[in-house]
C-alpha cells in the first residue's frame, strides 16, 4: 500500500510516494503551466511511472498546494501550511520554525514540541520576494536559476535594491546592469532584498531554532546564508527542498488512512 | 444553508434604492450616517428617516479624485456611490465624530453633494458630569439645525425613538444569544444581511420585518453546521463574501465585534430621568470602538465575547488603511497570544479579496485551531 502527495503550486507540482513504512518510494517534479489539473495528472502518474507502482496500490491521497482543489481523485485536501511543517518535521525533527518560500509565496511557519502549527504568517497579496521574482531577476541578469547563488557568494561590494515591487526592482536592476555594475554585487542586493520581504513575517511569528528552510528558493545557497545571518544561526535545508510540502501531504495522507481504518 | 429566513433582509438591502427614492419622493426626509455613534434616536425623533451609508464592493470611477488610496475603501466607495447619483434620497449627512476619515468624508460629501444639511456630533471620550453637558450641548446644537430644515423635536418624539430602536436591539440581541448557542440556522453572511437592512430600512418597517420572521426571533433550528467556533473583529464588513470564505474555509463564525455587528446593538437604550438624559446614557456607555476607546477596554469586550459564545480564535477584518484598528491590532494580537487565543488578521478592499490566497489561510488557520 502507498500513500500519495501532490502539491499543485504556482509555479512546480509535486509527488512523493511513500510505502507502509513511511519511506519515500518515488518522487516527480514538474511545471505547473496553465492548468493545474493536467499538471496534478501528470506528475502523479510519472510519480507512480518511476516507482513502478500502479494507481490500485494507492490508499490514499492528499492535494496541497494553491491548486489542491483541482487534483479530483485527492481523498484530502491540505493546506501548504500544515504540510510544510509536517515534511519539515518529519526530515529534521527538531525543527521549531519554518521558512518556505515557494513559487508566488512565502511563509514562516513556527511548530509547536508535538510538531503541529502554532503560528505562521504569509505575504498577502504581493508576490516580491518570492521564487517568480528570483526568476524574473534571472532572466534580467541572463543567469541559470542554480548560478544565481553561486555567483552572488562572490560579491564584494554592498549595494542595495531599493524596490519592493518585482517590477521596479527589475527596472532597477536593469539600470545597474546599464551601469556596468557586476552581476555578483546586483544578485547579492536580490538575495538581500528577498530576506528583507522575509524579515517581517518572521518578526511577526518569532524565529526559534532550530530553523528549517523549504521551498524551491532553498536550493539558492546565496539566499539562505542571508536568512541564516539574520537570524543567526544554522539553516537546515533538506536535500530537496521543493518537495517537502507534496511529502509533508503524503506522510498526513498515511496518518489519514491509519486513522480511517 | 441558505436563506429562506433571511430573504426578505437580503431583499430590502437590494432594492433599498428605489425603495428610498419612493420614500423620499413621498414627502419623507431622509438623513444619512456613517458610523453606528451617531444618534439615530435623535434623527428620528426630528421627523426624519436615518439611513447608514454603505459602499460596498465596486470598482471606483468618480471617487478617486477626492478620496486619496489611503482613505478607507469603505469611505471611498461610498462617496463613489454618491457622486454616483446613487444617494440622490438623502437629504444630508448627520455622522457622530469618529475617526478623521469618516469626519473629513462629511466635508467632501458637503462640497460635492447637494444636501441640505451636513453635521459632524462631537462625543466626549470619557464620562464626567461635564462631558455629559458637553454631549447635552452638541444635541442641542443639533436639533437647531434640524429644526432649521423643518425638523419636529420634542421630548415625546425621541421617548417613542428610544422605544422603538429598544425594541430593534432587544430583538438583535436575541439573536446574538440564539447565536452564541450555535443554534442559529443561518450562515454569517445572512445574520449580517439581517443587520445590514436594518441600516437602510425606516425602523418601524424593520421592526415588523424582525417580529414577523418568527423562524428568526422565535424557537430556533438546530445548527446543521460544523466548524471551529471563531469571532470576527474589525469595522464594517460589507461585502458578505468574506464571511462565506470563513465559513466554506472550516469556521463557524459565532461572535463578532463589528460596528455592522454587536457594537450598534449594544446597549439597547440607556438610564435617565428624562429622554435626553437616557439618550446621553447610551451614548457614553456604547459598546468599544477603537474610535473612541482604548485597547484596555476592547480587549475585556472581546474576551467576554469570546467566552459567551465558546469561540476558539478571533479572525480580525480590516478595511485597508483604517488607522483606529490597525493600530489597536498589535496590542490586541499581544493580549490575546498571552493568553493563548489565535488569531489572524485580513484586510479588505473596496474591489474584495484575494480569494485564492485568502482560502489558503483561512484553512491553514483552522487546521491550526483543530
Amino acid at each position: 500500500m502507498y500513500f500519495v502527495g501532490i502539491d499543485v503550486g504556482s509555479l512546480s507540482t509535486e509527488t512523493v510516494i511513500l510505502d507502509h513504512a513511511g519511506a519515500v518510494v518515488s518522487y516527480h517534479i514538474s511545471s505547473t503551466g496553465a492548468n493545474s489539473r493536467t499538471a496534478g495528472e501528470k506528475s502523479f502518474a510519472a510519480a507512480l511511472a518511476s516507482g513502478g507502482i500502479a494507481q490500485s496500490e494507492v490508499n490514499f491521497t492528499v492535494a496541497t498546494g494553491y491548486g489542491r482543489v483541482s487534483i479530483p481523485f485527492a481523498d484530502k485536501t491540505v493546506t501548504e501550511i500544515t504540510c510544510h511543517a509536517r515534511g519539515a518535521v518529519h526530515l529534521f525533527p527538531a525543527t521549531q520554525t519554518i521558512i518556505d518560500v515557494g513559487g508566488q509565496d512565502s511563509k514562516v511557519i513556527s511548530v509547536s514540541q508535538d510538531g503541529k502549527v502554532a503560528d505562521f504568517s504569509m505575504n498577502d497579496k504581493c508576490a516580491a520576494g518570492t521564487g517568480r521574482f528570483l526568476e524574473v531577476m534571472a532572466r534580467a541578469l541572463e543567469i541559470g536559476l542554480d548560478r544565481m547563488g553561486p555567483l552572488s557568494m562572490r560579491s564584494t561590494r554592498d549595494i542595495s535594491i531599493s524596490s519592493m515591487c518585482t517590477v521596479f526592482a527589475e527596472s532597477e536592476v536593469i539600470s545597474l546592469v546599464a551601469r556596468a555594475t557586476p552581476k555578483e554585487d546586483i544578485l547579492n542586493a536580490i538575495h538581500q532584498s528577498i530576506c528583507n520581504r522575509l524579515a517581517p513575517l518572521m518578526d511577526a511569528v518569532g524565529i526559534r531554532m532550530e530553523v528549517t528552510m523549504t521551498g524551491g528558493v532553498a536550493k539558492n545557497t546565496g539566499i539562505v546564508e542571508k536568512i541564516r545571518e539574520k537570524v543567526g544561526g544554522r539553516i537546515n535545508v533538506p536535500e530537496e527542498p521543493q518537495i517537502v510540502g507534496a511529502l509533508g501531504a503524503a506522510l498526513i495522507a498515511r496518518d489519514m488512512s491509519a486513522h480511517a481504518q | 444553508m441558505s436563506s429562506e429566513l433571511a430573504a426578505r433582509f437580503h431583499d430590502a438591502i437590494e432594492n433599498q434604492e428605489p425603495r428610498l427614492r419612493t420614500l423620499a419622493a413621498q414627502g419623507r426626509r431622509i438623513l444619512g450616517y456613517f458610523c453606528t455613534y451617531t444618534p439615530v434616536e435623535l434623527i428620528h425623533a426630528s421627523g426624519f428617516v436615518p439611513v447608514r451609508v454603505m459602499g460596498g464592493v465596486r470598482t471606483l470611477t468618480k471617487a478617486d479624485t477626492l478620496a486619496p488610496s489611503f482613505l478607507c475603501p469603505y469611505m471611498r466607495a461610498a462617496l463613489d456611490k454618491a457622486l454616483s447619483g446613487e444617494y440622490g434620497f438623502l437629504s444630508g449627512i448627520v455622522q457622530g465624530y469618529t475617526c478623521d476619515a469618516a469626519c473629513g468624508a462629511v466635508r467632501i460629501w458637503e462640497r460635492n453633494i447637494p444636501g441640505e444639511i451636513y453635521h459632524t456630533i462631537a462625543l466626549p471620550y470619557c464620562d464626567s458630569p461635564s462631558s455629559r453637558r458637553f454631549l447635552l450641548s452638541e444635541i442641542d446644537a443639533l436639533t437647531v439645525k434640524l429644526r432649521a430644515i423643518g425638523g419636529t423635536f420634542s421630548e415625546q418624539s425621541l421617548a417613542d425613538a428610544i422605544e422603538l430602536y429598544g425594541k430593534i436591539r432587544r430583538l438583535i440581541l436575541k439573536l446574538y444569544q440564539i447565536r452564541y448557542d450555535e443554534r442559529l440556522s443561518i450562515q454569517a453572511s445572512d445574520f449580517l444581511a439581517i443587520i445590514q437592512a436594518g441600516f437602510m430600512t425606516p425602523p418601524e418597517d424593520y421592526l415588523r420585518m424582525l417580529e414577523d420572521s418568527a423562524p428568526i426571533t422565535g424557537p430556533s433550528v438546530a445548527s446543521e453546521r460544523g466548524g471551529t467556533r471563531v469571532l470576527v473583529s474589525g469595522s464594517l464588513v460589507e461585502d458578505p463574501k468574506i464571511l462565506d470564505l470563513i465559513e466554506e474555509s472550516g469556521g463557524l463564525i459565532v461572535a463578532d465585534d463589528l460596528c455592522t455587528g454587536i457594537r450598534n446593538f449594544e446597549p439597547v437604550s440607556g438610564f435617565g430621568l428624562d429622554p435626553i438624559q437616557r439618550l446621553i446614557d447610551r451614548y457614553m456607555n456604547r459598546a468599544p470602538c477603537p474610535c473612541r476607546s482604548r485597547v484596555s477596554d476592547r480587549a475585556p469586550f472581546i474576551e467576554h465575547l469570546l467566552e459567551r459564545s465558546g469561540a476558539q480564535g478571533v479572525i480580525f477584518l480590516f478595511q485597508k488603511y483604517c488607522t483606529p484598528h490597525l493600530a489597536d491590532h498589535p496590542s490586541l494580537v499581544e493580549h490575546f497570544k498571552a493568553k493563548e487565543i489565535p488569531s489572524i488578521a485580513v484586510e479588505m478592499e473596496e474591489t474584495g479579496v484575494n480569494e485564492g490566497q485568502l482560502r489558503t489561510r483561512l484553512e491553514a488557520f483552522f487546521e491550526m485551531l483543530r
